[in-house]
């Protein structure tokens, strides 16, 4: 309902400032989705895009758990484990009960392709210069996700279950972004 | 017969039960200003916010949060030292905290900072 009003008000302002900030900050994946003209993915794409999006963020906070040596990351990346662990969970159970197979498609290939240079960039990294980049990372990559939740993933969806899942899931994100902003901040001091 | 005195004698107690019951009732509306008794309030956790975000208890009351977010969380009292209800599981799990002190205690979820509420205790 949110996005369907907001994106009814002024479609082309915020679709382009969508697409110019994804570009800017967040996976070429998620950005060339958005870019396109907002193709509509089929129910079993989005939940495909859902899982894989969730999983990656499990690895990389994987990494982190096993890189960083400061308490407030730590904890950041054990609640990015934990969390996106608990959605995943859902979504499969969500997805079981409405009969829907997860669909690979060329955005879920596109995130996963970005999640392996990312992990190996970090895992190269240690110290001070890991924390950030591992922070920074994460503060962009909530960006995106959320962006591409409200501009592609929501609007595409069909069954409103999975749609409420989906629109149910925002406020996790945001506070994940949220979090790794205040993290951010502290790292900056 | 002896059903019969059974009968008659297990009516015995349930008739000085509804006797103490009438005079406690009598006694509790005389003593109206005494305090009142401690209650139980609780708090759902839905999509990572407290609801109510904000409430006011009497020392001694109750205060039970319920998780029904499919994450889990914590209710932890800002100030050092203070209650913590320790992790809430996901999917309708409780945790209760007694409020022995008055005051006002500004709360977080431990897990996720972000989300916050305030009990105030008088």
């Amino acid at each position: 309902m949110m996005f369907r009003s907001r994106s009814a008000a002024v479609p082309s302002t915020l679709r382009a400032l969508s697409v110019a900030l994804a570009v800017a900050v967040i996976p070429s994946a998620l950005a060339a989705q958005q870019a396109k003209a907002q193709p509509k993915l089929t129910d079993a794409e989005v939940a495909s895009v859902a899982v894989t999006a969730n999983a990656i963020d499990v690895d990389v906070g994987k990494i982190a758990l096993s890189h960083t040596k400061n308490a407030e990351v730590r904890k950041f990346a054990e609640s990015m484990v934990r969390d996106h662990s608990a959605v995943i969970t859902a979504a499969a159970a969500l997805a079981k009960k409405l009969n829907v197979v997860p669909a690979d498609n060329a955005t879920s290939q596109s995130l996963k392709a970005d999640a392996t240079k990312v992990e190996k960039s970090l895992t190269g990294l240690s110290g001070a210069a890991f924390d950030k980049a591992y922070i920074d990372r994460e503060v962009a990559y909530h960006e995106a996700v959320i962006n591409a939740l409200d501009t592609v993933l929501v609007p595409s969806t069909s069954n409103a279950e999975l749609k409420k899942f989906l629109v149910d899931a925002r406020p996790a994100f945001i506070a994940h972004l949220e979090h790794a902003k205040m993290v951010q901040k502290s790292l900056a001091k | 017969m002896t059903m019969s005195r059974r009968s008659t004698t297990s009516m015995l107690p349930l008739l000085k039960i509804s006797v103490l019951a009438a005079m406690v009732g009598a006694g509790v509306t005389a003593c109206s200003t005494k305090p009142q008794p401690a209650r139980s309030h609780e708090v759902t956790i839905q999509q990572l916010a407290y609801s109510p975000d904000t409430l006011t208890v009497n020392v001694g009351d109750t205060v039970v949060w319920v998780n029904n977010d499919i994450l889990p969380h914590t209710a932890t009292d800002s100030a050092a030292g203070g209650w913590d209800t320790d992790t809430i599981a996901a999917g309708g799990a409780k945790r209760s905290i007694v409020m022995v002190a008055p005051g006002t205690a500004d709360y977080i979820c431990s897990l996720h900072p972000t989300m916050r509420g305030t009990i105030i205790v008088k």
